[in-house]
């Protein structure tokens, strides 16, 4: 097994009546793509936050590196890079003297400092506007000076809060492929989100939060084959009578039936086959057949069956 | 890694709009300000005493007799001057009758026993009219009746030059108002020192959340931003005190370099208070910014910045308050150090000022001691 870069025990995180964290227990190990993916206020930023213990909490331990984490804790934190769902940079430096002065705190060698603000730079590709100050950057451009100031010391585990929010899609997907190769390029990383999209495309391992709670997890494979739901299968289909609903119902695998103006929603357990199985018992019966689709489980299956609601309404 | 901090700290402040407006260019306004609404208040108040001259006439130069003689008429008339012979005229000298000699010989020369005021007014007045002389002559063979006119002419620009110039240890309206505004750029100081606090703070910005979860400590982030701070005041009462002394032309009454000790230890006590106050509370950017400005503002009030008189009720009313009071520190360091003869008091004051600031600096220091927020 690789070596565990996040250990994280019973954390408790309490603002006064409200458990931000409740019993939050993680390992994270090296090489990980990590996904924290919950609704908004399920608690990520907060649990980020007592990872790198910027938040006091109640109760709780907290490793890194298998060392344990403290605010003076500097050489824990010199391989630790943070991006923040807020753009966290100086509106009066450029972009060039922003990543220079972050990437200052971490590298005092200045010729190796220049070095890795010029790979930052290359990486996150700014190379164009180097003498920018922030407000003339474009959404897009700014995000990528944030990842840049967070990135450019080369950290061994990186922290990504949201980082996508209120993002364009190109701009996203620029965002999520520079993740992938700094993980290709051996760092570690926590990636904390609300779109499940985004962590099904990228994680190779997450823990589902709910109101302080990891409430599921494990690969997205191992996510999915527990959930009692392996396919849903819909059907437009008029006039279905009562006799034909009940036949629907009876059919292999099915555990759950729904008609609702015109739509057929079938949800079967397993098994293979069950669209066609479906379409024929329909056929038999003579009834006229419009669009028909067969879903997956997605991660919002999983979050649905674990809470009883959607993850993907909370946007 | 310290250099490393000031300098960024640095340029973020010299490049922050709302620094640029409060500290560099609201006081060179208010200053101008100052010196239009104010000159004129001077001109008619205390300005002008008549000043006793002899002349000693080793040749005879009747146009700048002329000059002289109109110069010595009327209700506000510039000189009181005696035609005498050299002999009587030293007498006159000695026994403090007189406050100089002129000697027209044919060149014009000035002879006095002490430095002072009356002496360069009269020095600047002969040099004036050595410069122009051809021109007076000019003028007096064209039409006799002008050199009224110049002999006026020449009265206002002495007045003009030299009303700012006090002699020592007399306070007026005009340089208390100065004072008053190089008090209140040090104190501005406060909205840079809470800038520091919030670079630094994971509570307060997300930029401090970036500090934060770096390996470089607090305590040296913090020492930077106050260096830094201290260094941007200090700029920024410069660009003050210069232009009030070397662009207004205005006499402070003061030495320029005390001006500028005094203006800087004055502008760290500001950065110190700023800093501390910065690390209490929470407020968004506007708020801070509002709020460092007004409680600066209202200092600057109870120490007379807008209204004299206050100063004297807060002095009347609340002593202990006024010996406190930053603003009124600087301001009465400035006024002691031009009205008294010793430095005793000034060094009072001064020490006060280095107390202040030490002690807002260490409390900022360990409200920021503590490493972890409960609350972010
Ligand atoms: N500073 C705070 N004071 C009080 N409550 C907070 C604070 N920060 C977050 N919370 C609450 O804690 C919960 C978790 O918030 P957060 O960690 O920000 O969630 P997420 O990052 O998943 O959106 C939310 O209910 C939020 O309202
Ligand atoms: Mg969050």
């Amino acid at each position: 097994m690789a070596q565990t870069v996040v250990k994280i025990d019973k954390l408790v995180k309490r603002y006064k009546d409200l458990v931000a964290v409740d019993h939050l227990s993680l390992e994270i190990f090296e090489g990980e793509v990590f996904g924290l993916l919950g609704p908004n206020g399920s608690g990520k930023t907060t649990t980020i936050n007592c990872l790198l213990s910027l938040l006091s909490f109640d109760k709780g331990d907290i490793q890194i590196f298998g060392k344990n984490m403290s605010p003076t804790a500097y050489d824990i934190k010199k391989d630790i890079g943070v991006v923040m769902q807020n753009v966290a940079v100086f509106d009066q430096l450029t972009v060039y003297e922003n990543i220079d002065y972050f990437c200052g705190l971490y590298i005092k060698d200045k010729a190796q400092r220049k070095k890795a603000v010029e790979d930052a730079i290359a990486f996150t590709g700014l190379e164009d506007f180097v003498k920018f100050l922030p407000k003339k950057l474009s959404g897009g451009l700014l995000r990528r000076l944030n990842i840049a100031c967070g990135i450019a010391h080369k950290p061994k585990l990186i922290i990504f809060d949201e980082p996508t929010v209120a993002v364009d899609p190109q701009s996203r997907n620029k965002i999520l492929e520079g993740i992938i190769e700094l993980n290709k390029q051996g760092a570690t990383i926590i990636y904390t989100s609300h779109y499940m999209e985004e962590v099904e495309q990228i994680c190779t391992r997450l823990a589902v939060m709910d109101k302080g709670r990891v409430i599921a997890q494990g690969t997205i494979d191992e996510l999915k084959t527990n959930v009692k739901c392996s396919e849903t299968v819909t059907v437009e289909a008029r006039e279905l009578d009562e006799q034909t609903l009940s036949e629907v119902k009876a059919l292999e695998h099915a555990f759950e039936t729904s008609y609702e103006s015109g739509r057929l929603t079938v949800k079967y357990t397993g098994g293979k086959h069950n669209v066609v199985r479906l379409l024929n018992t329909l056929q038999n019966k003579n009834i006229h057949i419009g669009r028909v689709s067969s879903e997956q489980p997605t991660l919002n299956t999983v979050f649905l069956e674990l809470t009883g609601k959607e993850l993907r309404d909370k946007e | 890694m310290l250099f490393h901090n000031i300098k960024y700290n640095t340029l973020a402040s010299v490049r922050e709009k709302s620094i640029i407006f409060w500290l560099m260019l609201f006081p060179v306004i208010l200053a101008t300000f100052f010196h239009i609404a104010l000159i004129g208040v001077y001109d008619k108040d205390i300005l002008f005493n008549t000043i006793d001259v002899a002349v000693v006439e080793k040749t005879e130069n009747p146009n700048f007799k002329k000059v002289m003689d109109s110069l010595s008429e009327g209700e506000d008339k510039m000189f009181n001057t005696t035609f005498t012979d050299e002999e009587k005229a030293l007498k006159m000298l000695d026994d403090g009758d007189i406050k100089g000699i002129i000697y027209v010989d044919p060149k014009l020369s000035l002879s006095v026993k002490a430095d002072g005021l009356d002496q360069t007014i009269i020095k600047s007045f002969l040099d004036n009219y050595s410069v122009t002389e051809s021109v007076i002559i000019e003028n007096a063979l064209n039409d006799p009746g002008s050199i009224e006119q110049v002999a006026a002419a020449f009265s206002q620009e002495l007045k003009a030059n030299e009303q700012l110039k006090l002699s020592d240890g007399n306070m007026n309206t005009y340089m208390t108002y100065m004072y008053n505004l190089i008090a209140m750029v040090c104190i501005l100081g406060t909205t840079v020192g809470t800038d520091i606090a919030r670079r630094n703070e994971a509570n307060l910005s997300t930029l401090g959340i970036r500090n934060c979860v770096s390996p470089t400590g607090k305590l040296i982030k913090n020492f930077a931003g106050l260096i830094s701070g201290c260094i941007v005041q200090t700029v920024c009462t410069m660009i003050a005190a210069v232009y009030i002394v070397f662009v207004l032309r205005d006499d402070l009454g003061i030495p320029f370099p005390m001006v500028v000790l005094t203006a800087v230890v004055g502008s760290w006590m500001g950065v110190a208070i700023g800093f501390f106050f910065g690390t209490v509370g929470k407020f968004s950017d506007g708020a801070r910014e509002g709020l460092a400005i007004a409680f600066s503002m209202i200092l600057c009030f109870l120490s007379g910045l807008m209204v004299g008189d206050m100063k004297t009720i807060m002095m009347e009313k609340a002593p202990w308050f006024n010996n406190i009071n930053p603003a009124a520190l600087v301001c009465d360091a400035l006024y002691t150090l031009n009205v008294d003869g010793n430095y005793d008091r000034y060094i009072v004051k001064m020490l006060t000022m280095a107390a202040v600031t030490l002690v807002f600096t260490l409390l900022g220091f360990i409200m920021t001691r503590r490493k972890k927020y409960a609350s972010i």
